[in-house]
């Protein structure tokens, strides 16, 4: 019997060594399992087992200043100079990340070439002062402001209100109105009538380029019985107590000029509910947009909701950007973008490293594109745009009002400059703010007059080609 | 004896060190000062019954155990309260009861004349039923080890043919599980596959020792217990790990051997009676089983089963049957040839006279 008690005593001494044996390979290995690194780089709560491994990579804007990088105090908190403003593309570092903070997490993550104590940095097409101007001018009410560069898609901000605070997320994490919503990428809008960019295109393309239209003040139905498609000014008339006569054989540039919405609509039903599909499938709206291509977890953007036109109706509806239309600013920024530079839509980019591409080559014909751009220089100079021009700026820009099923209307503007050479498109978007021109058009202009002292739009001839050297 | 009384000693002070300034709410001296009473009461009652042969001389009683497991624990699949996989009846765990009424039956059936091993699994049966009614089959392992260790203990023969039955047994739970074991069987080999889930309490018990590292990295602090699971309870021993680094570990797991080898070199000694050296042993097997299946769980040696470290993890019913069994340990003790059994036999005489008749 004490023989075997002794066994038994054996045993349970070995058994233990074995449970002790494991805990020390517990202990040990963390650190070189790569799946327990990933864990507790994702879920790591404690400061000692943080310092066992690779210091994660920081984020960079454009210009190499600090988007995120790893707080001063060690652990596992971030630190966000830009705070909420850049929250949303930049993201939150946490047990679930957003934005790129997700999408470059296997760089940011991974012991670098250079040094293999720290994660890889990753560098943003983004620029800190201008993101921080973007936020700062929605001045908390909620909507974006998407700012790119249309020759080659580079986002140089992209503003969503109200944010919260990325180094401390769930301390947001209870107030209502969607914070987390990155809205200038996620969000679907009603467009309004910075949709006409498009469906002025489209007809153009289809050979409507010198139609002249009339604009009764009644409005004009679609189709028999149809609610008729009316002006902003009868509405307005209408309002007021006021008479407004509607327009005669109005050709295309004025029409646009003044955003009238008979005139889209009619024409978009002279073109054809074909003609709007193949140009909305061209135009690649539909699908959503891959913002990091080099990313390991693509960084992905909702596009545009186009459904096809179903009746005539439907069409004239969805041609001023009403019915059952949906965009969000990033796609509006690339509709005007595809104007600038040519009829090509620039590949929307928000990595620095990502070489330029194009989205959809020839999404409008380039006598298309030129054409709208010269009416959206009309619509600065003498129609509903009036409010944005900048002198030696040469802006163009469209306005619209876009009517949603609740509260009152959107509020939209998207703008590029200069008309000879763009280089900047910026796209707003306040929500529940009336017209366009009230609300979205300041916020824009000041974003351009910011880009250009950023020394992002370089105005070769003009008067103020001299300040801006000068600057 | 010494080595018992020292391990087990030691073991109490660390886990009333541990309760008493867990990071996790402390348990308080009052509640812990209850379960040690309540421990002291149950002890003193294992004792008597050894001491006295009880067992022996009412056989009935013994009987009478197996199937009162199954009752009690059928009563609290009905009434009790499901909680963290465990199921509680008025805060307490009953289930924590079985382990010493199984080792007394253990000791029991071991020490008949005929028909030992039959006795032995018909009787074991019961007690796995009950503990499969409530899914807690961690507890079913301690019992089955703790019996295992007994029966070697009595005699190799008998110790080989239990441990194939509960080898047999044990594989076939591996390969046809029930699903709350199979989900346990799957975060055993893949906590990864299921990192925010299933996985999480390994994976942040693992976190918790690779911070506490060789020598603790929260030593006096606990700071572990804010966000490791069930750091007072089931993963005690990560949070001790993190305290103390392997250092502390190693100190506990040396005093659950020594507890282990101390009862059972008490009980190899014992002259009294056999079923009370064999009590002894299983006590001991039982607390040290106990032991090895939590950490073993914790640091993934095995799947977790849901059982708590004895003497360490909070929880007052399962202090009290630990500290109850500790000291049912002691019965097997000092009771050498120039003990009092004349002495003994006249005290039960007075009480049961019964028990001179059956001696006579």
């Amino acid at each position: 019997m004490k023989t075997r008690s002794a066994i038994l005593s054996l045993l349970f001494a070995a058994l233990a060594a074995c449970v002790f044996w494991i805990t020390c390979s517990r202990v040990f290995s963390s650190a070189d399992d790569p799946r327990m690194i990933r864990f507790l780089r994702k879920y790591g709560q404690s400061p000692e087992a943080a310092e066992r491994l690779v210091e994660r990579g920081c984020i960079l804007d454009c210009n190499g200043d600090i988007l995120s990088a790893p707080a001063q105090d060690g652990g596992w908190k971030r630190d966000y100079p830009l705070g909420e403003a850049a929250a949303h593309p930049v993201g939150a570092f946490g047990p679930d990340p957003t934005g790129c903070e997700r999408a470059f997490d296997e760089t940011l993550s991974r012991p670098s070439a250079i040094d293999p104590s720290r994660g890889g940095s990753v560098a943003l097409t983004i620029d800190a002062p201008l993101q921080s101007k973007a936020y700062s001018l929605l001045a908390g009410r909620a909507g974006a402001v998407v700012a790119l560069d249309p020759r080659d898609g580079r986002i140089l901000a992209a503003a969503s209100s109200p944010g919260y605070d990325p180094a401390n997320p769930r301390a947001a994490a209870d107030s209502s109105g969607g914070c987390f919503v990155n809205r200038a990428f996620d969000g679907l809008y009603p467009p309004g009538s910075v949709f006409k960019i498009f469906t002025a295109a489209m007809a153009v393309d289809a050979g409507l380029e010198n139609e002249t239209l009339s604009a009764p003040a009644a409005g004009w139905s679609p189709a028999p019985g149809a609610p008729p498609v009316r002006d902003h000014e009868a509405l307005a008339a209408a309002r007021s107590g006021a008479r407004w006569r509607g327009r005669r054989a109005e050709n295309m540039e004025n029409a646009f000029a003044r955003s009238s919405n008979v005139y889209f609509a009619r024409i978009a039903c002279l073109a054809g509910a074909e003609r709007f599909n193949a140009t909305a499938e061209r135009s690649c709206l539909r699908n959503s947009f891959s913002l990091a291509p080099g990313a390991a977890s693509p960084m992905r953007a909702a596009g545009a909701s186009i459904p096809p036109p179903e009746n005539a109706a439907d069409l004239a509806a969805m041609a001023i950007g009403q019915g059952r239309l949906q965009l969000s600013p990033l796609a509006v920024a690339l509709l005007a973008a595809t104007a600038a530079n040519g009829g090509d839509m620039p590949a929307p980019t928000i990595e620095a490293e990502a070489p330029p591409r194009i989205l959809a080559r020839a999404a409008f014909s380039p006598h298309a594109a030129a054409k709208v751009k010269s009416m959206m220089r009309a619509a600065v100079l003498r129609g509903t745009a009036r409010g944005c021009d900048i002198p030696g700026m040469e802006v163009c820009a469209k306005t619209g009002t876009a009517q949603t099923g609740s509260g009152g209307d959107h509020s939209w503007f998207v703008c590029f400059a200069p008309e000879s050479a763009p280089q900047i498109v910026v796209a707003v978007v306040v929500e529940h703010a009336g017209f366009g021109a009230e609300a979205a058009l300041p916020v824009a202009r000041e974003m351009l007059a910011a880009a250009r002292e950023r020394g992002f739009v370089e105005t070769g001839t003009g008067p103020a080609a001299g300040e801006t050297e000068a600057e | 004896m010494r080595l018992f009384a020292l391990s087990s000693v030691l073991l109490a002070a660390a886990g009333a060190y541990w309760q008493l300034h867990s990071p996790h709410g402390p348990a308080g001296a009052k509640s812990l000062a209850a379960a040690a009473a309540t421990g002291a009461a149950g002890g003193a009652a294992l004792f008597a019954i050894l001491r006295k042969n009880a067992l022996e001389h009412f056989p009935a009683l013994a009987f009478a155990l197996p199937p009162a497991a199954l009752a009690v624990a059928a009563a609290v699949k009905l009434l009790g309260v499901s909680y963290r996989g465990g199921v509680f009846l008025g805060g307490m765990n009953p289930t924590e009861i079985f382990k010493p009424m199984a080792v007394l039956y253990t000791a029991f059936a071991l020490s008949r004349e005929r028909a030992r091993l039959p006795l032995l699994c018909g009787g074991l049966a019961f007690f796995a039923a009950a503990g499969a009614i409530l899914n807690d089959f961690g507890l079913v392992a301690v019992i089955a080890i703790s019996a295992l260790c007994t029966a070697f203990f009595r005699s190799a023969a008998a110790g080989a043919a239990l441990f194939a039955g509960g080898a047999a047994l044990a594989g076939a739970l591996f390969a046809f599980p029930p699903a709350h074991v199979a989900r346990r069987i799957t975060a055993w080999l893949d906590p990864f596959a299921d990192a925010t889930g299933s996985g999480w309490q390994f994976l942040k018990a693992q976190e918790t020792m690779a911070a506490g590292g060789v020598f603790g990295a929260y030593f006096g602090e606990g700071g572990a217990g804010a966000w490791l699971p069930v750091s007072e309870s089931d993963f005690v021993f990560a949070a001790v790990c993190g305290e103390f680094g392997l250092a502390g570990c190693a100190v506990l797991l040396a005093l659950y051997v020594l507890y282990a080898a101390g009862g059972l070199a008490v009980a190899a000694r014992a002259r009294a009676s056999a079923t009370a050296a064999t009590a002894a042993a299983g006590f001991a097997c039982s607390v040290a089983a106990q032991a090895l299946v939590n950490t073993g769980g914790v640091v993934r040696a095995m799947p977790m089963t849901g059982i708590t470290l004895p003497f360490v993890s909070h929880g007052g019913s399962s202090l009290a049957v630990t500290i109850a069994m500790t000291i049912g340990v002691f019965a097997a003790a000092g009771t050498a040839a120039e003990e009092q059994p004349k002495r003994a036999k006249r005290k039960f005489a007075t009480i049961k006279p019964v028990t001179d008749k059956q001696r006579t």
